[in-house]
């Protein structure tokens, strides 16, 4: 009976230990493919800088300079859309100190042209993405407040 | 009232094995859920999103083994054969307690922030840093409780089941500090309730000891 009893006990703890490794293997996996994706984003915005002779359709297109406003309950808005090339400026109109950066929380090395220097209350700064994707971001001194900037071609 | 406390003690004992899989896995699913409506649905999955939720849930299995241990004292149970509860949450919680460090350094150091102890500080900040550490520091430990196999009979022994206290006050101060979850969502209350249901745990234990057992 102890021994059927043993015997269920490293099977279920297998299985669990597998299902554990199963899902860091699939983010892992997952972090890959996107990094790829990325990487293929970039190339074709490379490619499509070298060929001017190109309708330059979506120039015209998209939004236009965003401003990310930073207020004591957070960001204003959680979801933003701007055009690659075109300015961001984030706002601290809170009380507290902000450190505008990309995600992920700490090592912010999602998109790092997100990645601002700590903006003292009342204090601006601005940046221009260039890279296409939908990027998310927080403050890393208060990680729970977050948002996603979309940059479209 | 005596006869409802005594109701539940008999229901405790007669339906024990259920009772101990039931405080794990509504512990366990709170802290799945709370990650899953927290960190686990901002952004894309990415390891430093993943490694907080193997954190909540071991707090949680390890609340687990101090409630259940109480609940067989109070209900007077006594165990035939293994407890497989025990044993399998007991697997789990070594799993996550070694992953939940190692996903959140392989992630630190694919970022080029090097190596533990200087790339928690350099991720965290001069403060939140200490806060890393600390919690580094209750992993090893609980690390030390494994060698249980061979040294529990040892005098010594009673200082490893307190520093396991220690490390769980630890735990939870590095949690509070540094957690999403633990102080930004509705789990902000169910983490504090596991803290104060572990206090009463404590001393109620300590009581029973000293009511109980020969002294050490």
């Amino acid at each position: 009976m102890e021994r059927r009893n043993s015997k269920t006990i490293w099977i279920i703890a297998t299985v669990v230990v597998a299902a554990l490794l199963g899902v860091v293997a699939y983010v892992l996996t997952m972090n890959r493919q996107t990094a790829s994706t990325t990487t293929t984003n970039t190339t074709q915005q490379k490619t499509t800088e070298q060929q001017p002779e190109a309708p330059a359709a979506d120039a015209t297109q998209g939004s236009q300079a965003v401003t990310i406003t930073f207020t004591d309950e957070g960001f204003a808005t959680k979801n933003y859309t701007v055009s690659a090339g075109k300015e961001v400026k984030v706002e601290n109109n809170s009380s507290m100190q902000l450190q505008f950066s990309s995600d992920d929380h700490p090592t912010h090395t999602e998109e790092t042209e997100l990645n601002l220097a700590v903006l003292a209350p009342g204090e601006s700064a601005s940046f221009t993405p260039t890279k296409v994707g939908a990027w998310s971001f927080h403050d890393h001194l208060h990680d729970q407040y977050t948002g996603v900037l979309t940059v479209t071609e | 009232m005596k006869d409802e406390g005594n109701d539940m003690k008999t229901w405790v004992r007669n339906n024990f094995s259920l009772a101990e899989w039931l405080v794990g896995g509504i512990v366990t699913t709170l802290a799945v859920l709370a990650w899953v409506f927290g960190t686990g649905s901002s952004g894309t999955l990415s390891l430093l999103k993943i490694f907080p939720v193997f954190g909540l849930v071991a707090f949680g299995l390890m609340w687990s083994h101090y409630t259940v241990g109480t609940l067989r004292r109070w209900s007077g149970y006594e165990r035939r054969g293994k407890d497989i509860y025990w044993a399998v949450s007991a697997g789990l919680v070594l799993a996550l307690i070694i992953l939940h460090p190692v996903l959140l350094n392989i992630s630190l150091v694919e970022a080029g922030l090097g190596l533990p102890t200087s790339s928690y500080f350099a991720a965290y900040g001069n403060v939140d840093g200490w806060f890393v550490v600390l919690g580094t520091i209750a992993l090893l430990v609980f690390l030390l409780f494994e060698l249980h196999r061979w040294f529990k009979h040892k005098k010594w022994w009673k200082w490893i089941e307190y520093a396991q206290i220690v490390a769980m006050t630890a735990i939870f101060v590095h949690g509070t500090w540094l957690g999403n979850e633990t102080t930004n969502s509705w789990y902000t209350v169910v983490w504090w309730g596991l803290a104060l249901t572990l206090l009463f745990t404590w001393v109620y234990n300590w009581r029973y000891d000293k009511a109980h057992l020969p002294r050490r």
